[in-house]
């Protein structure tokens, strides 16, 4: 027993201790947006431009193994500047079928999620959809998470193999603001992933369970379901997520239904077009989201000014809440 | 002493350069215990670009640059991925943004980068093939720019 710790101590700890090429300790990334547009219908807006997200992100490489991650947001609180900590984790990742990440993430639920962050350079369109929205934007899903998280990959063949297991402290008496720092109940949030990538498709589900506390006192269970497939082929990509967000207190249910899907097509090496439809549905007895039923459509094209800076022109159509609107607008985004 | 105009300056490097680049074949190369031994075209782009992040016994992959514009490197990297190396770096911002790889690892020559892919286990790097020793092993040749 004590050979068998000691094999796995040094399985574990080798990685960190061998001596390697540490020169390039931190790197500091950089992104930033700007956008012009308008809104029209029944809930317009004036055309202005606007500064959307400005995130920094630190990475360190502390050994071979050991990481560091800060990602850090300033973007529209209000009509001044808001800060947010997005993502502030420490890695273990001796191999790549096991990692560990300790701190504040993103759980890994579905594919936007994990895929992108909150630079918006990141996707093709100017905006996530709803479904993909983080919980200070009327996001539906818990986005964020403190906690603990193992993850890996393993190549079987042809195939790819990806789990994640997240343990964290779920959500608070609101959707927005997100726990923090702390959590405040005993239940924990759980949530679960597999993917299996093959041939240019990586589909996959993932589920959280939690019990948030609500401001009145009463607990609220969650559960939720979210079903993700990203294709690429040729020159096209897609992107399809559905999710299913069930919630229960005090003995009433409510079953909110979201997906969305995504289709990219590269003219050019440079030059892409989009579109995306998108349905949520919020469920008549749902009290804790902040999130309306909406459908949307969008169309855009996608030019790479360079390699690091995209200019995106798109227009849309969305029903929110009732509520119709056309949007038309432009976003320079950029990220290095 | 003759001394050349800038004419004759330009024309004599630029014919050194066309010599040089002309031999050239940027390879690629991986740490001696990495269990692959070829690799095709298409495994060699979506190493490159990142899509596999990990060999198949468990490390993770992890790119090693020469800094700057090297003509081999950019020479390669357009063989195997048709990108520049403008664009294979911000492929990898975007993976490092993502929380999904490491930043690739940036040595000042050729020597550096082979060495220390002779160091990382699951490290691979594009360089000339003629600054590859026993230390790395050889898993894909792509056309040089000559």
């Amino acid at each position: 027993m004590q050979f068998r710790l000691g094999l796995l101590a040094a399985l574990l700890i080798s990685p960190s201790v061998a001596a390697m090429d540490m020169d390039d300790m931190l790197e500091l990334h950089f992104g930033a947006d700007v956008e012009a547009g308008k809104r029209f219908g029944d809930s317009a807006t004036p055309s202005e431009f606007n500064l959307g997200v400005i995130d920094t992100m630190i990475h360190g490489r502390l050994s071979r193994a050991f990481s560091a991650l800060a990602e850090i947001v300033y973007e529209d609180a209000g009509g001044g500047f808001g800060f947010d900590v997005e993502r502030i984790v420490l890695n273990y990742e001796p191999r790549a079928w096991f990692r560990l990440s300790v701190g504040r993430f993103h759980s890994p639920l579905g594919y936007w999620n994990t895929a992108y962050h909150h630079a918006r350079w990141m996707y093709v369109s100017t905006r996530a959809p709803l479904l993909a929205h983080f919980e200070d934007d009327q996001g539906p899903l818990p986005t964020h998470t403190i906690g603990v998280l193992v993850h890996g990959s393993v190549p079987a063949g042809g195939v790819r193999l990806e789990y994640d297991l997240a343990v964290g402290n779920g959500r608070g008496p609101r959707p927005d603001p997100p726990q923090q720092f702390g959590d405040d109940n005993n239940q924990k949030s759980v949530c679960a992933a597999v993917h299996v990538e093959f041939g240019g498709v990586r589909a996959g589900l993932s589920g959280l369970i939690d019990t948030a506390t609500l401001a009145s006192g009463e607990n609220m269970r969650e559960k939720l379901a979210v079903a993700d497939v990203h294709l690429i082929a040729g020159d096209l990509e897609a992107i399809a997520e559905g999710a299913l967000i069930y919630h229960e207190t005090s003995g009433v249910g409510a079953t909110n239904l979201g997906g969305y899907v995504q289709l990219a097509y590269w003219l050019r090496e440079d030059l892409r077009i989009y579109g995306r439809g998108e349905r949520f549905v919020r469920a008549a007895t749902e009290t804790y989201l902040d999130t309306p039923t909406a459908s949307n459509v969008l169309g855009g094209i996608r030019y790479e000014l360079v390699p690091t800076a995209a200019l995106k022109l798109e227009g849309g159509w969305d029903r929110t809440a009732g509520v119709d609107a056309v949007t038309v607008r432009g976003q320079l985004s950029w990220l290095f | 002493m003759a001394v050349l105009g800038p004419g004759a300056r330009i024309l004599l490097a630029a014919s050194i350069l066309l010599c040089l680049s002309a031999r050239a074949e940027p390879v690629i190369v991986v740490h001696p215990s990495c269990p692959v031994t070829r690799l095709d075209r298409d495994e060699a782009r979506r190493l490159l670009l990142g899509a596999d992040l990990s060999w198949s016994n468990g490390d993770a992959t992890q790119l090693v640059e020469i800094r700057g514009d090297d003509p081999v490197v950019a020479a390669g990297y357009q063989a195997i991925a048709r990108k520049t190396p403008s664009q294979i770096r911000a492929e990898w911002n975007r993976l490092v943004f993502a929380g999904r790889a490491n930043p690739p690892l940036r040595f000042g020559t050729a020597a550096e980068a082979r060495a220390a892919v002779g160091r990382l286990p699951g490290a691979f790097a594009v360089i000339d093939s003629s600054a590859a020793d026993t230390s790395v092993k050889i898993v894909f040749r792509a056309p040089g720019p000559g």
